[in-house]
Order: C-alpha cells, then structure tokens, then sequence
C-alpha cells in the first residue's frame, strides 16, 4: 500500500469527476455483461427453430396489422450484439453527455428480446406479462414516490421498507376491525404518515443519524409485524381478512389493445398512482411549495436565511411520504395477497429508492424506472416456465443485482438534493 | 412533579431514580415483592458507594445511557405486550386496576422467564454442584452455555459492524458477509482434506476471505462510484441468501439424494473443540476466536496508523483526506476487515455450533450485530459487553417464549428501540431529565464525501 505523494499536481480529476467516471465505466460493463449474456443465451441457449409471430391483432379487434415473425436466438443475438456495441460507445466516452441515449437503446433492445423469448415459449400475449409489470411495479411507484417526497427534503428516508411492511399490518387489522378495505386503507395510510413524523422527530428533534433512524424503523417494523402476527393475527385469523379491492376498468379507454388492459384495467391504486406522479411532478416543479421543499433539500441553510421554515417544510414532507409509502403497504395488502403476511415488503422499500435515483429524484422518471423493475420482475417470474434455460438463482439474484448496479452506475450521473442525510440546526 | 423531583434527585444521584423504579415495576414486582426490594436496596447501594470515587462516578457515567436505553426498550416492549393483548381491553374495561395489576405481573414473568433461559437458576446450579453429577452440572449450565454460544457470532459480527462504523461506513451487510463466510468455511470443511487443526485454521480464514470479499463490494462501489452503501449492503445481504439457498440444493453443498436444503456435514477435523466436556453444553472455542478477535481489534482501531487512519476517515472524511489519507482505500480496507469479520462469525457458527450449513444458519446475528455495535459505542470492549446483553436475549427468548407464549420478535422489536434510544441521547436525557456526557456512540455520517 504505496502511500500517494500528496503534490499540488496529483489530482487531474475532482473527485466528483472520478465518481461520474466510474459510473460510466460500470454502465459500461454492464451493457457489455448483458450483452454477453444475450449472446449466450441467444447462440447457445435457445432452440435455433423457436419462431415468436407479433400479431397485434387480437380476436375481439377488428384492426389488422401485418404479422411480424422473428426468431427468437437471432433476436437474443441481435440484442446481445447492439448492447455490446452501446457499450463500447459508452465506453469511449464514459462521462460524456449521450449516456441517456446508450441507456434506453440497451434497455430497449434487451427488453425485446426478453419479451421475444417469452413470448415464443407457452405465454399465449402480451398482456399478461405487461400487466404483471403494473402490478409489480405499482408498489415500486408508490415506494419511489415516497423516497423522493423524503429525500427533496433533504431528509435520506431508508425506512420505507419498514413504513410499507407496518402500512401493510396496519391495513390488515384496521381494515379487518372496521369491516372495509377502504377504511383498512386509510388506517394504512395514516400510520405510514404517523411513522413518518416518528422518523421526522427523531431525525430532526432529536438528531439520530437519518440511516440510522430509517434502520431502526426497518428493524423495528419487522420485529413487531412478526410479534403482532404470530401473537394476534394467527389466533385470531378474522383480524387479517381486510377483504380485497376490485379492478375497475376504465369505460373506452381499456379497449385498446394491449394498452388498455396494461394500464387502464386496474384497482383505483393505480389510478392514483397515475394521479399522484402528476399531482407530485407539478407541485414540485411548478408551485411555490415545491421549490421550497426543493430549496431546503439543496441548501437548507440558505432557504432558513430567506425565511423559510425548513423543519416544517421536512416535518411535512416525512410525514406526506410516510404517507405515500403506508399506502404502497394497503396494495400490497388489499390487492395482492388479500392478507397480511410476514416480510411480505420483500424489498420494495429499496428497490424503490433505487428506482429513485434511477429516475434522477423526479415522479416521472421514477414511474419510468418502476416500470423498468416491474418488467425485470415480470419476466424473471415467467422465464422459467418458458423454454430459456438459465439457472434460477441467476434471476433470483436479479432485481437485486439491477439494484446494485443502478445505485453504482447512476450516482454520479443524475445528482441528489444536495443536503439529503445532513442534519439541520434550525435557530 | 417537578418539586418532589428535584426533592428526590438532591439526595440520589438524579438518573438512578428511574431505571430503578422501571425495574422494580416491570421486572420484580409480580415475581417476589420482598426479594424485589432486596434487590433494589443492593442494587442502589452498590452504585451509591461506587459513585463515590472519581473512576466509579466516571464510569457510571458512561453506562447511564446504554442503561436508560436498554431499560426504556423493555418497558416500550411491556407495553406492547400488554396491548397486543387481545382479552386486555375488555377485561380492562369491567376491571380496570386488577387488569392492569394482572398485565403488568404477566410482563414481568416473561421478562422473568428470559432472565431464567439466559443464566439459569442459580439453586438448581448449586444442587447440581453440591451432587457433582456431571449431567446435572451441565443441565443446570445450560442456559449461560447458550448465551455464550450466541454471544460468539454476536461478538465477531458486531465488531465487523463497529470497525466500519467508526470508518465512516454503514455497514449493514454483516447478515449477507456471515452467511458468505458460513458458505466458504463450510466448502473447506466438506471438500479440503486436511489434518486436525490445520483444517480449523484453514476453513476459518476461508471464512475471513468470504466474508471479506462481500465486504469489499460495497466498499469498492461506494469507493470509486459514490454508491451508497446502505442499498447495496441491503441488496448483498439478499443476494448472499439466493446464492447460499441455491449452491445447498446443488451438489456443492447438499448430500447425494438429498431434498432439504441442508448441507452434508463438515468432516470432524474441521470442528472447533468443545469449551467444557460436559454433556448438554456446545459453547466452543469460538468464543475464544470471538474474544481474540476483540482484542486484535481494539489493536488494530487504536493501536495502529491504520486504525487512525479508520478513525480520522470516520470522524471527518475531508480532514483526513487534506491529511494526506486516502479517502477511498480508508473506506475499501474498513469494509474488507468488517466483512472478514463477519464472515469469521459465519464460519465459526459452522465450524462449532452446528457443523453443516442450513438456510437458518443466522437467526438475524447481523441485524443484532448493529444494535450491539451502538449500543457498544462501537469500542471492541463495549461491543462484547453488548453482546453478551444480545446473546443473553437470543438464548433467553425460547424459555420464555415457550414459558409464555410471548414470541420471540418481540425480543427483534426491543433491539431495534435499544438502537434508537443509543442513538437519541437527547430523547434519554428528555425522558429521565438526566445529563449524559458526551460519551454517545460516534453515528458515521455517510453522507459526507470527501474530496
């Protein structure tokens, strides 16, 4: 361990710089890794004659479109071979300005290609893997739309997993108690919101560490879930039947084909998961109270200076996102499973803040990255019923992985508020 | 109120009063009101003549937090024990005093029970001395028997977290770096042949490197990307399960035709000798390793440029990078020792306590590793102390649950409000009115990032 001559000379590049590099130079390996793996895949892993036709066409429409066949190793291939190319372009230039560009076209083709083989295996259409998407991805919306809430404050909220799984119990029993699963919902949503004032109060009153409050929160969330489980609800299982919500399709619009039953033929959740990505993409961009909350999470020293009440305004934000997140815990409840189960979170939390910083802090790009989760998720759940042999800890491992790689390839590239995580002395 | 208060806090020490009261009403009331009282005059006593030298006020003073903490975790626990009762509410309503007398005495009794599971029952011990059968000497053992043999992976998994803590580094991937230590030890214990204690020695630093390599991903990722390591810590320790379910129903780890996720047996010189030869007690030699590794990490943190280079790079990261310190090696080296660390705990669970590898190989000993790491203030002497607090709650938490019917997360619940109350001392000191010194555990600011 040479010791590095410390001279005025030494450093070329800041150390930001160096980061937004690295970052580069890991989405770079990673389109390379992928590609490989598509290659793989597409060469060696696939019967050569498996043909997937897109029909466009479903029974019931009257519209024709042209049938397109493709094969499926060719398509794998194909990808594998564009991904590898965007690769070495992001490679040549790891901190250049057309990485969003590199990005989508690699995401874009390897989707295709997943969906190709998918697709040319059992699954008969489309909509049942991309409704899948929606569904896992709602939560993840939900989850990311929290963390930005939180973290535009400039407070780091790594407690959402714990506010989703405790939303979840509180929604069960709440909703089990008062006969409803709309009152369950909003026993959900209420105690998500009151656990975010207990993480606003202990971060800011009383100064614990943000990481370390959201831990606390996390741990606390699944000891006391699995206590109230194991002591109440499995004694009593007529307090974990909150009842479930319906899907209600939109009139005209879930006729489209494909379109409509994807995004237009589900639980009010989703509803308001589309009206809150607009209602928070506004009020953060557009309205005086979000550039406050913009202003105390970037420098909240100066937004004190000028006026603004910056431990109200996180006060408030923690407690709207806690909200949010009690919410992602009633759909997990009253329209997934129709129950509380033990660690039925299963990650979301996380995997919603890094659909945070894959969506660079902003409600659209985080519903554009939940999307890109909920497909991971909804192929990894049907790539071993079809016919692509890979070994199934490499997809259990893949979210996870995605996650990774997200928070390591994207950090440097799209910036945070710049005081999220700092405590702030109010005087 | 506050009259009689500062009435009372003239003549005691103004913290005592509390924990005391806390104490006699949780705890020893329901169970023995005389010996409850006995124990309370003790107890007040001891810490009374204690407190009159300097080094004894000193220290006092230091324990007061984790104290109060520890104490203000069970009672919010008793609480929520008495409320997620469910008969509680309508009893309390036609009976109000007599229900709550009755809750309260039920608290007790579990907490009772968790004392008794932990370190036994000091009568049967001194029977079973006084008939000097080795059989019964190692029933009326077992209980502290089995709070050392959890306190060993607590130990080393809690020191691994308190070396990254003091680095400036949140690492809470010891559960994911144990479980890869658990895996390489194990491996090395099925397929290496080796003599005696070489085999020992080979498999635990096979469990260093495992748990070292999980560790130096996140470190390496935060070092040169800037990614936080609380996320890929979380999404490490995810992946390290998938990895370990998936490679003990391959044929790496599993034993031919079998269907259970359990892996085949380490060969038996790769088994950590017993502490005590007596039947009915698995404390191991791992202990020992545990409390080795304790004193070559109080070394390594204060005894060593690099243990300064540790603290400076957790205390201020850009100080220490102005002093010439490499921010980014400083934080890669911390996570590689942390997670060695770790994965010396996972090994040590394999090689002594259970002697193959299973899905439940960890019960949670790497969440409780951060709470102990805290609550420890992240120092190699606290994190044992704590540790042992924690393996006292794990070995405890069957006999009571199985006494009560109380289950053990409650025990999950309490570590995490021990944490929480570490870590606001400014709660603490507005709950008891008391002054705390600033003796609080150092939180890393992983936020700030040098340049």
């Amino acid at each position: 361990m040479s010791s590095a001559p410390m001279t005025t000379t030494m450093p070329l590049l800041s150390a930001a710089e160096r980061r937004a590099r690295n970052n580069g130079l890991v989405r770079a390996g990673t389109y390379a890794v992928a590609g490989l793996l598509a290659l793989w895949v597409g060469l060696l892993r696939v019967p050569g004659d498996q043909l997937t036709v897109y029909k466009l066409v479903f029974e019931e429409s009257v519209v024709r479109v042209p049938e397109l066949s493709l094969p499926v190793g060719m398509t794998y291939a194909a990808a594998g071979v564009i991904s590898l190319f965007m690769a070495a372009l992001q490679f040549r230039a790891p901190s250049g300005d057309g990485w969003r560009r590199l990005m989508a076209v690699t995401i874009f083709a390897l989707v295709f290609a997943v969906l190709t083989g998918i697709l040319g295996g059992k699954e008969p259409s489309l909509v049942g893997l991309t409704s899948a998407m929606v569904s896992f991805a709602l939560p993840i919306v939900f989850a990311g739309l929290a963390a930005v809430l939180c973290e535009r404050s400039g407070v780091m909220n790594i407690g959402i997993e714990g506010i989703i799984l405790l939303g979840a119990c509180a929604t069960s029993i709440g909703g089990s108690l008062l006969g409803s699963p709309l009152a369950g919902i909003g026993i959900g949503v209420i105690s998500g919101a009151l656990l975010g004032l207990l993480l606003a109060i202990l971060s800011i009153r009383y100064h614990v560490d943000q990481v370390i409050a959201g831990t606390v929160l996390n741990l606390a969330a699944a000891g006391i879930t699995t206590f109230l489980y194991t002591r109440i609800l499995q004694v009593k299982p007529e307090l974990n039947q909150p009842g479930l919500v319906g899907s209600t399709p939109i009139p005209i619009l879930s006729e489209i084909p494909i379109i409509g039953p994807t995004f237009f033929n589900g639980s009010f959740f989703l509803y308001a998961g589309y009206f809150l990505i607009v209602v928070m993409q506004l009020a953060i961009y557009r309205t005086r109270w979000g550039l406050r909350l913009r202003a105390v999470g970037e420098n909240p020293k100066a937004a004190g200076t000028i006026g603004i009440d910056v431990l109200k305004i996180r006060y408030r934000a923690l407690a709207a996102g806690g909200a949010v997140a009690g919410f992602a815990g009633a759909y997990l409840v009253v329209v997934s499973t129709g129950s509380f189960q033990i660690g039925m979170s299963a990650g979301i939390g996380f995997i919603g803040i890094a659909a945070m910083i894959f969506g660079g802090w902003n409600p659209v790009g985080v519903a554009g990255a939940a999307l890109v989760f909920g497909f991971a998720r909804s192929a990894e759940s049907r790539l071993g019923t079809v016919g692509v042999d890979i070994p199934t800890v490499f997809l259990s491992i893949l979210p996870y992985v995605v996650t990774i790689i997200v928070v390591a390839g994207l950090v440097g590239r799209v910036r945070g508020p710049a005081a999220a995580g700092q405590p702030y002395e109010q005087s | 109120m506050t009259g009689f208060r500062r009435a009372i806090s003239e003549r005691v020490p103004g913290w005592l009063i509390w924990p005391i009261l806390g104490l006699l009403i949780v705890l020893l009331l329901p169970v023995s009101l005389v010996g409850g009282l006995t124990a309370l005059v003790i107890s007040g006593a001891i810490v009374l003549g204690v407190r009159r030298t300097e080094l004894g006020r000193q220290f006092t003073d230091r324990l007061k937090l984790p104290v109060l903490a520890i104490l203000s975790a069970f009672i919010v626990g008793g609480i929520v024990l008495i409320l997620s009762d469910l008969e509680f509410y309508s009893k309390f309503a036609a009976d109000p005093g007599g229900t709550l007398f009755a809750s309260f005495q039920r608290v007790g009794l579990a907490y009772w029970e968790l004392l008794k599971g932990a370190f036994g029952d000091p009568g049967k011990l001194t029977t079973a001395l006084a008939s000097g059968q080795p059989n019964k000497i190692g029933i009326a053992l077992r209980p502290i028997s089995e709070t050392f043999l959890a306190t060993t992976p607590l130990i080393l998994a809690g020191l691994g977290v308190a070396v990254a803590f003091r680095s400036g580094v949140f690492n809470i991937g010891a559960e994911g770096q144990l479980k890869i230590g658990a895996m390489f030890a194990v491996w090395v214990g099925i397929w290496i042949p080796a003599p005696g204690p070489f085999h020992i020695l080979l498999a635990l630093i096979a469990g260093i490197v495992g748990g070292a390599l999980w560790g130096f991903i996140p470190g390496i990722l935060k070092a040169k990307t800037g990614a936080h390591e609380v996320i890929t810590t979380i999404m490490l320790n995810a992946i390290a399960q998938q990895i370990m379910l998936a490679l003990l129903l391959s044929p790496v780890l599993q034993p031919v035709g079998g269907t259970t996720p359990i892996s085949m047996p380490i060969q038996e010189s790769a088994q950590l000798p017993l502490l005590l030869d007596l039947p009915k007690l698995r404390v191991h030699y791992g202990l020992v390793i545990a409390l080795i590794a304790a004193a070559w990490t109080s070394w390594l943190m204060f005894r060593t440029t690099k243990g300064f280079e540790f603290r400076a790079a957790g205390l201020n990261p850009r100080a220490a990078g102005y002093a010439g310190m490499h921010a980014g090696r400083t934080i890669v080296l911390a996570m590689i020792v942390s997670g060695g660390l770790a994965g010396l705990a996972g090994a040590s669970e394999v090689l002594g306590t259970t002697h193959y590898l299973s899905p439940t190989i960890s019960p949670g000993y790497g969440w409780d590793a951060i709470s102990l790491a805290l609550l420890g203030g992240t120092r190699p002497g606290g994190v044992v102390v704590a540790a042992l607090l924690f393996g006292a709650l794990r070995a405890g938490g069957p006999g009571m649950a199985l006494a009560t019917g109380v289950p053990i997360d409650l025990l999950a619940f309490i570590s995490a409000l021990v944490i929480m109350f570490v870590a606001a001392p400014r709660l603490v000191r507005e709950i008891y009115r008391v002054k705390l010194n600033a003796t609080t555990p150092s939180t890393p600011r992983p936020q700030e990032t040098p340049t």
